[in-house]
């Protein structure tokens, strides 16, 4: 704890002779001689991530009968043979509603993460995970968390502190690389840091702007001034932000990646999976170089959109109005798109695997939650919800196991991760979906 | 959302089927407020309105009557009269509690041009609106700013700021020459000038000499007179007062009972709601004569406004805002380029101003009435709107005016090509988005959504043979019970529209079948699109609703439960007298509702309890602002093992204030005594004083009977919330907010301390 002190830095004399001191933040971040940590000790940090896909699966054909190491891939789990390793599959957790409805695409994905069920849409009765991981992870990084999304529309994310304040999810792979490997990125190897007098001023201008705003709190009533309280926190995140920026970490994994050359944004299955492709480059970067530890990536929306191109009807719809077929037992249509939503995460799983970091690899220092908002799309089913969370969470999970719920409530999960990412909650969740024990198979 | 469920149903199905959840409603039911019964006074007043809401579902914003704390005493609970009425023909009403509203992007982009220059670009994009009860205009007075958000207003703001002080580009904004690299005089010029107008309100000395500091600061560094400017305008551009527009109220004093909205605020409720912009030079100086507050000068105000050619920007913000063309603006139609060649974003942006010229020519250059605009047959149209509608276009570019013919197939705004294509899939029409969109949007009709546990295996249909139409594919809906009861709410409405496809081209047949177009609407039966226009231009929801909407807009929320009646008589009013846009406004803007206030909106309560964050070391369980007093419960466990530094039975302030409040939480930019986080200081020699035994301003905790250290009481001590509690809205930003969190031990040797007393 005190060594936290003694390593304060201040800068004086930046703003041509004005005294101005900065209290740098407590960011230790150059690697030891062995890459598997950071200097005076401190490991490699683990990140956590969300990955989702709309309108579940057939259980009958993802679910594997067999639990542990060598469960047996399902037919819908086939595209995960490379990466099964990296990957544990939770089934059978379910979504216990008390009386309250079932809201279509929305029940089932609040479940999972907020632990609680709304009683109308699009309500959020808490936080989700990632909100709360990010505030405990998330403020010493230059971005709290990232949100980016295949589906083109910023308003799609998951990624929510409440119904009023939704954190939009970036839909260009252009303006994520603008965002975050624009002026205001350092690349380690493009020599020694210079810090720029202009993010001084920003510092300034942040500083003026909330001291002035602080006069507003008198005047408003309770509602205003929560909102007012977000404003502020929201200008304390900016000026973290800028704060870092100004003291980049080193790490020898980093770079800058090259622009992504052109895009083409929409709910196309070919534009989603290209979107997607383009987006997971620019988010190994922003990992690899400590931009973030907190991501939320959307493939596809809870009423899916995805589309094949000259098709009339779009995923989510087919759920609903395709016959299954008596020889098959399954929607093909529909179907095609579960298979493809499971080669997208694959390949997403895949490229994290393939990233070399310290002495391993990026996903060996991740945990990365994959879901859905239903497990049969076509009724709504919130009960068996599919999860699966790849990466070792830097050595502190088992991957490659495949765990059965057995009823047993969702919020199980999200307690779990939310341990693993060193939360202190012992419980989490409301009513049934009250959860106080963690999966046990899942950690190390 | 607060609608009137004037359902017409063909039986019981609705309710017994259960539709969209246990109680047949969308909505919660939330407690039904108990209206104050307006007592007659001596003067006339109606003695037989109507003191419930209509059948509805409650409205979901929690606003209470009476006010707030701040209000008099005469105006809290034992208060039951209402003030006379300002028209003896109207109702006495209380306006609905208030909110600050952030502007929308187009407020945004106004404001800027008519402050700083039409020239004036703004790029990048901003956090979006937020919908809710159906209106962006709603949304956002419930909206704040999220870390991204705030992100891209920077962003913004230092690119607006740049453009805005360029060389080519000062002069109109800069009444004066600096003397120097700074110029006290000078700059505070501008800052006072411009700052008035952004933030819509005169700033104080104080607040100015702040900037000027700031300016300064910043020219000095960059050596440039014009560059500290720059950096004050920023921060201006960056104020809650400019991104939001803050209501305020303060007490009647003709009326001692009621809050009326203050000058500044009637300012800008009027600018934005009838030129969607920030207040101009006239309307400022008589606020600056007090004038908003008199009827006459208000009506004065009102009706210049109402007589500009800027009143067509008024239409436009409502209807894009009531038609979801937010939409188009964020390029989020797509379509299927193989099934939808014609297709494109110049086409949909067309349709859009096709749309919005109709009503403007109708609503505004004819005075004519609303519900005509369901069977008017006149249009504008371009050249790439004729290959869509298949009309001749003499023009390669730009608009020309077209009328349809009576046997066209097209009449009124629902054959529009801009709301056929929004509410479609990507691949196909849409009966059932088309007319939940009447339903809802044009009808103001609850429809309430589907149940979660459809079996749609009692579905599966054979063959192709009746399912080449959408009639034949949505015959599931009609006849099974579970589905009929909300969507014959939708379907045949939808359905009459079928001879437009998904971009609205139009069509006699689909896959071979011809398509029947003929249906029903609330008993009165129509053969087509054009007659379903007729049909609904004459059914009675349509001009209430209208009026509903366009008073939800211009008041940023939900109606009111005590706003009803005087309501319900401005709707029969324009019944008889027409809806005329002019006089719809005319009529909101001067009446005591859009005038006054019960107060400040208070804060919702979470659906959830609060998730309480536990530690191994013990388990503080926060009240939810509803508890009673009393406290909250809390369960121990035995503390981990403390650091050495601190035993958590001998820990004192002092090793406290070493090693935690001096060090994590006194730093620069935080709880200093310069800084001031949060008005909270926490240095050495003050922190005692400013956590044992002081009411947090945290409203939640307060209402809870917290103090930020209660000695003997951690479970009641609010600095325990902010270590342990993850970042809400509820409780904030979780502490320390940057740098290492505290450890367990560190946090236990605080609950000890408290639990031991809390000495000094």
């Amino acid at each position: 704890m005190t060594k936290a002190i003694s390593r304060r830095t201040v800068l004086r004399g930046m703003l041509g002779g004005a005294a101005v001191s900065l209290g740098l933040p407590l960011l230790d971040c150059f690697l030891n001689d062995n890459g598997t940590a950071l200097a005076q000790g401190s490991p490699l940090p683990v990140r956590f991530g969300t990955w989702f896909w709309g309108c579940g699966m057939n259980p009958d054909r993802w679910v594997p009968t067999t639990e542990g190491a060598d469960y047996e891939l399902t037919p819908e789990l086939e595209a995960l043979a490379p990466v099964r390793q990296h990957v544990s599959v939770l089934s059978g957790f379910n979504t216990v509603l008390d009386g309250r409805p079932n809201l279509p695409h929305w029940t089932g994905v609040m479940a999972t993460l907020t632990g609680s069920v709304p009683a109308v849409e699009p309500e959020v009765p808490a936080p989700t995970l990632d909100v709360l991981i990010s505030g405990r992870i998330g403020t010493t990084t230059r971005f709290r968390s990232l949100e980016v999304n295949a589906t083109g529309v910023p308003g799609q994310s998951y990624s929510r502190a409440s119904e009023s304040i939704i954190n939009a999810s970036t839909v260009s792979p252009l303006e994520l690389y603008g965002r975050v490997f624009g002026s205001d990125f350092f690349d380690p190897n493009e020599g020694p840091f210079v810090p720029d007098p202009s993010t001084l001023l920003r510092k300034s201008v942040l500083s003026a702007v909330r001291d002035d705003a602080r006069r507003l709190e008198g005047m408003l009533g309770s509602h205003d001034r929560q909102r007012l309280d977000q404003y502020f926190t929201s200008l304390r995140q900016l000026e973290n932000q800028i704060e870092v920026s100004l003291t980049p970490p080193d790490l020898a994994a980093c770079s800058r990646p090259g622009p992504p050359k052109g895009e083409d944004v929409g709910t196309d299955l070919e534009q989603a999976k290209s979107t997607h492709q383009l987006m997971t480059e620019l988010l190994v970067f922003a990992l690899l170089c400590d931009q973030t530890r907190v991501f939320n990536m959307l493939f596809s929306w809870g009423t899916s959109e995805l589309r094949k191109s000259g098709a009339q009807t779009a995923h989510h719809q087919y759920t609903h109005d395709e016959l299954v077929d008596r020889e098959l037992g399954y929607q093909p249509e529909a179907t095609s798109f579960v298979l493809e939503s499971m080669h997208a995460w694959a390949g997403f799983v895949a490229r994290l695997a393939q990233t070399p970091e310290g002495a391993g690899t990026l996903l060996d220092n991740c945990l990365v939650l994959a879901h859905s908002e239903s497990s049969f799309a076509k009724s709504h089913q919130v009960t068996t919800l599919p999860a699966m969370i790849a990466g070792r969470a830097g050595g502190r999970i088992r991957s490659g196991v495949h765990i059965a719920g057995n009823g047993e409530p969702v919020s199980r999960i999200g307690l779990t991760v939310q341990q693993i990412m060193g939360l202190p909650v012992s419980e989490w969740g409301t009513r049934s979906l009250r959860a106080s024990r963690p999966i046990s198979g899942l950690t190390a | 959302m607060t609608r009137r469920l004037v359902l017409v149903l063909a039986g019981t199905a609705l309710l017994a089927a259960g539709c969209g959840g246990s109680d047949g409603s969308a909505r919660p039911t939330a407690t039904i407020v108990a209206i104050a019964t307006p007592t007659p006074t001596a003067r006339a007043l109606p003695t037989d309105f109507p003191t419930d809401a209509p059948t509805a579902t409650a409205t979901a914003s929690p606003t209470e009557i009476p006010p707030p704390p701040s209000a008099t005493s005469a105006a809290t609970a034992t208060a039951t009269e209402l003030p006379p009425p300002t028209s003896t023909t109207s109702p006495a009403v209380i306006g609905g509690a208030i909110a600050m509203r952030r502007l929308t992007a187009a407020q945004y982009k106004a404001s800027i041009a008519d402050v700083l220059g039409s020239d004036i670009v703004v790029a990048g994009r901003m956090e979006p609106d937020n919908r809710r009860d159906g209106l962006l205009a709603v949304g956002a007075s419930y909206v704040s700013v999220t870390g991204a958000g705030f992100e891209q207003y920077e962003a913004i703001a230092r690119n607006v700021a740049e453009q805005a002080l360029d060389a080519a580009h000062r002069d109109a904004l800069l009444p004066c020459r600096p003397s120097g690299v700074t110029d006290d005089e000078c700059a505070a010029q501008f800052i006072r000038t411009i700052g008035s107008r952004l933030m819509r309100r005169p700033l104080t000395e104080e607040e100015v000499a702040a900037r000027v500091a700031l300016a300064n600061t910043a020219a000095t560094a960059l050596g440039d007179f014009h560059a500290g400017l720059q950096t004050a305008l920023t921060a201006l551009l960056l104020s809650p007062e400019f991104l939001f527009r803050v209501e305020i109220a303060e007490p009647d004093p003709g009326v001692p009972q009621r809050q009326r909205l203050t000058d500044a605020t009637m300012a800008s409720r009027l600018s934005y709601l009838l030129w969607n912009s920030t207040p101009d030079a006239e309307l400022i100086d008589a606020v600056g004569r007090g004038e908003l507050l008199d009827d006459d000068g208000l009506a004065r105000q009102a009706d210049r406004l109402l007589a500009s050619p800027r009143l067509e920007e008024s239409v436009r913000a409502f209807f894009s805002d009531l038609f979801g063309f937010d939409e188009i603006e964020a390029g989020l139609v797509r379509k299927d380029p193989e099934l939808f060649p014609a297709f494109s974003q110049a086409l949909i942006n067309d349709a859009r101003e096709q749309t919005l010229r109709v009503i403007a020519d109708h609503l505004l250059a004819a005075d004519g009435d609303y519900r005509d605009l369901y069977t008017t047959r006149r249009s504008f149209m371009t050249r790439t709107l004729g290959i869509v509608y298949r009309v001749p276009v003499r023009s390669a570019d730009g608009w020309e005016p077209y009328q349809f013919p009576a046997d066209s197939g097209r009449a009124g705004l629902l054959t529009h090509v801009s709301l056929l294509a929004l509410r479609s899939h990507p691949g196909r029409s849409s009966p059932t988005l088309r007319g939940k969109f009447v339903r809802e949007v044009l009808l103001c009709t609850d429809v309430p959504p589907p149940p979660g546990d459809i079996d749609f295996s009692m579905f599966a249909q054979e063959g192709g043979e009746n399912r080449r139409t959408a009639r034949e594919r949505l015959t599931a809906h009609q006849t099974n019970e579970v589905c009929a009861g909300c969507h014959s709410l939708m379907d045949p409405i939808g359905l009459g529209l079928e001879e437009m496809d998904g971009i609205g081209v139009y069509r006699e047949t689909e896959n071979g079948a011809p398509i029947d177009p003929s249906g029903e609407l609330n008993g009165v039966s129509f053969g087509d699109a054009v007659e379903l226009g007729e049909v609904l231009s004459r059914d009675p929801g349509l001009g209430p609703c209208f009026v509903e909407s366009l008073y939800r807009y211009a008041v940023g929320r939900d109606i009111d439960p005590g706003e009803w009646a005087w309501l319900s008589t401005v709707e029969s009013e324009l019944q008889r007298s027409g809806y005329h846009w002019r006089d719809v406004l005319r009529t909101i803007v001067l009446s005591d509702a859009f005038r006054t206030t019960s107060g400040a909106r208070i804060a919702e309560e979470p659906t959830a309890s609060p998730t309480p964050a536990e530690t191994s070391a013990s388990s503080p369980t926060v009240a939810a602002p509803t508890r009673t007093p009393g406290g909250p419960q809390a369960t121990r466990t035995a503390p981990s093992s403390p650091s050495p530094a601190m035993t958590p039975s001998g820990v004192t302030f002092q090793q406290l204030q070493d090693e935690i409040f001096g060090p994590r939480c006194a730093t620069q930019y935080c709880h200093s005594a310069q800084t001031k986080s949060g008005n909270l200081i926490l240095e050495a020699g003050q922190a005692y004083g400013n956590l044992v035994g002081v009411t947090p301003t945290n409203p939640a905790a307060r209402s809870a009977g917290m103090r930020r250290v209660d000695p003997r009481a951690p479970d009641n001590s609010f600095l325990i919330v902010k270590l342990t509690q993850p970042s809400s809205a509820t409780f904030g930003s979780r502490m320390p907010l940057i740098g290492t969190p505290l450890s367990e031990a560190e946090i236990e040797s605080v609950r000890a301390w408290i639990e031991a007393g809390a000495e000094p």
